[in-house]
């Protein structure tokens, strides 16, 4: 198991080398450079050099990599040229947002959708069955952003029950330690604010999370379907057990394993779906972060951003194969 | 024997208990013909066609169109009426007109990308599939790098590098969907190319290209084209969001349903008509292809279901 992480990870290496390359080459072939950018159409050459002399945008481009490179090993991605603040520290304030909203969203669909699945399943081709999968067919076809849109009308417009907007109201005064603020205000016994960031985090949450949904219960349901005619669980029906011990001890555990590969594979399309939902919901996050950056073309934040997003996609692809192993002890890794 | 019955015959379910169900196309059509869901995404995807088709004809007018507004009362967007079926938009066009044209724009940019990922997908993974090897391993490290973004974060950079337009969303799109296809046909041809009538073929000395053309790639195909159907709704979802990002297309002219949501969120408390129509046209197109994509597959591969 150690050996197979420890592989895995050196395996990921070049990958993210290669990323990182690409990342910053193609920051540096974004027409409009980041000194335009700044000071506008209208800037001087000579302006427009000097900004370019301060941030080293005039070496060679290798040189200008590895000395990117050699940074970003140390944790230090520069500075955002729009707000002159270092990227780190916005990175501080605007991943942790987005965690809350995917971790939320994720909570929501395997909550939900892993029940409806099993239920699918034990009532295959019957109505309920009919039920769940045309509601996660649609759910599949529904671009987040118009869900997002319907709910904000619904919710946030018309009954007026949830806020529309932000992650907390501007009223609410909250000690941010980790930016996660459901965590910040339950450290600080802050009921008030996690009342309210509760509140305005259970609609971007529903929006991004309903694709999900729809995919795990689509999967729990075939796989739960799968290992219901398998040999072991006709066993375990023939020696007697209790119809739900075989549920959860047989059938739930063995349907998992699909459950968990398609949890993992959601992760591309929660960061994905988080820039459309943040950008509905004016979410502080690293969706609408990356979003602005691209049309401010500050580069030190898309390199650090998405170099960021990537690092944190393999990972969780990498503890995803782990989990893998755990789940299924037959599985093993030489 | 001829060399070109060799491989049905090796192939053929009849001699080989475990073999695969037949993909034989009638077999596909008959299975197609009994499935309900089928019928429905064909009668969809074939609506939105014939409507993108017939646009001029349905459209009461031009997607540009401008009605006066202060003939309509002065105000911003009104809803749904006789004349204007579906409302007007803030600058007084007509919604359903734009809507109509707008299956042009969806399914153009949707075909397109998902005919530049097959294409560019499919020589990557019959090339890796078919040597093995160091090609093999240099194909897949560079579809593994790719596969590191986040597929709609990767158009997105895309779209930034080449700037707004149509053809732009068309590559971007494509590019980033390009892993799918390149490892889905490189899986299947290993599995291809393990098989006996493969091996058959290479033992009578059939040159490689043949055996690529002729015994591999149909029979690794099948997979490809229920990939290339799911995907088809999937470009439609991501043309959308790009365009409500505003990375789509700046030409009044060209209306994309993503890009008729994108302003909605200033209107949404007077006029939620500006979102709801649009964005009513991407479900049910995108559902419609999801439909026909996962019939296929079941009619294709029928101990999936």
């Amino acid at each position: 198991m150690v050996r197979f992480a420890a592989r895995r990870l050196l395996l990921a290496i070049p990958v993210l080398l290669a990323v990182s390359f690409l990342v910053f080459a193609w920051t540096r072939a974004l027409p409009g450079g980041p000194a335009q950018a700044l000071l506008g159409e209208r800037a001087t050459p000579d302006a427009v050099a000097a900004v370019e002399r301060q941030y080293g945008l005039d070496r060679p481009l290798l040189v200008q990599y590895g000395k990117y490179l050699e940074r970003v090993v140390t944790g230090d991605f520069g500075l955002s040229i729009s707000t002159q603040r270092p990227v780190t520290d916005e990175l501080r304030e605007r991943f942790p947002a987005t965690v809350e909203l995917a971790v939320a969203a994720m909570l929501f669909a395997v909550s939900v959708g892993v029940p409806l699945g099993v239920v699918a399943a034990k009532h295959v081709r019957r109505p309920l069955d009919h039920v769940s999968l045309v509601g996660s067919l649609v759910g599949i076809s529904m671009p987040v952003f118009f869900l997002a849109l319907i709910l904000k009308w619904a919710f946030a417009v018309k009954l007026g029950w949830l806020p529309s907007i932000g992650r907390l109201d501007v009223k609410t005064d909250l000690d941010r330690r980790t930016n996660l603020f459901i965590i910040d205000s339950v450290v600080s016994a802050n009921w008030s604010a996690l009342g309210d960031a509760v509140r305005h985090l259970i609609l971007p949450a529903v929006a991004l999370g309903t694709i999900p949904l729809a995919i795990i219960t689509r999967i729990t349901r075939t796989a739960v379907l799968e290992v219901m005619q398998e040999d072991h669980v006709r066993t375990a029906r023939a020696k007697g057990l209790a119809p739900r011990l075989i549920d959860r001890r047989h059938i739930l555990r063995n349907a998992l394993l699909p459950v968990v590969t398609v949890i993992g594979l959601q992760v591309g399309l929660l960061l994905s779906g988080a820039i459309l939902t943040e950008t509905v919901f004016a979410w502080g996050g690293l969706g609408t972060w990356i979003y602005d950056a691209v049309g401010a073309r500050d580069y030190a934040v898309l390199q650090g951003g998405i170099l960021f997003i990537v690092v944190v996609f393999v990972v969780v692809n990498l503890l995803v194969d782990l989990g893998y192993s755990l789940i299924d002890p037959r599985i093993r890794y030489g | 024997m001829t060399i070109q019955e060799l491989p049905s015959v090796v192939a053929s379910p009849g001699n080989d208990p475990v073999a695969p169900p037949s993909v034989r196309g009638r077999d596909v059509l008959l299975r197609l013909r009994r499935n309900p869901g089928a019928l429905a995404g064909l009668v969809i995807v074939g609506l939105v066609i014939l409507t993108a088709v017939l646009a001029p004809v349905l459209a009461p007018d031009t997607p540009s169109g401008q009605a006066f507004l202060d003939r309509l009362g002065g105000r911003c967007c009104p809803g749904p009426t006789t004349e204007h079926w579906l409302g007007l938009d803030e600058l007084g066009r007509d919604v359903f007109s734009r809507i109509v044209y707008g299956a042009r724009i969806s399914l153009l940019v949707a075909v397109v990308s998902v005919l530049v990922a097959l294409v560019a997908g499919a020589l990557l993974g019959a090339t890796a599939g078919y040597f093995g090897g160091a090609i093999d391993s240099a194909i897949m490290r560079l579809v593994d790098v790719m596969l590191a973004f986040p597929s709609f974060l990767f158009a997105i950079g895309l779209v930034a590098l080449l700037g707004p337009g149509l053809w732009q969303l068309m590559v971007a799109i494509g590019v980033s969907n390009v892993p799918i296809f390149a490892r889905l046909l490189r899986g299947s041809m290993l599995g291809v190319r393990a098989s006996p009538y493969v091996a058959s073929a290479r033992v009578l000395g059939l040159p490689s290209r043949r055996v690529l053309t002729v015994h591999m790639l149909p029979n690794a195909i099948s997979p490809m084209i229920v990939a290339a159907t799911l995907a088809l709704a999937t470009a439609i979802i991501e043309t959308a969001g790009l365009g409500f990002l505003g990375l789509g297309s700046n030409d009044p002219a060209q209306p994309e349903w993503g890009a008729m949501l994108a302003n909605t969120t200033r209107f949404l408390q007077t006029a939620p008509h500006l979102a709801f129509f649009p964005g009513l046209a991407i479900v049910v197109t995108v559902l419609g292809f999801n439909l026909l994509g996962d019939s296929l597959r079941e009619a294709i591969d029928p101990r999936l279901v």
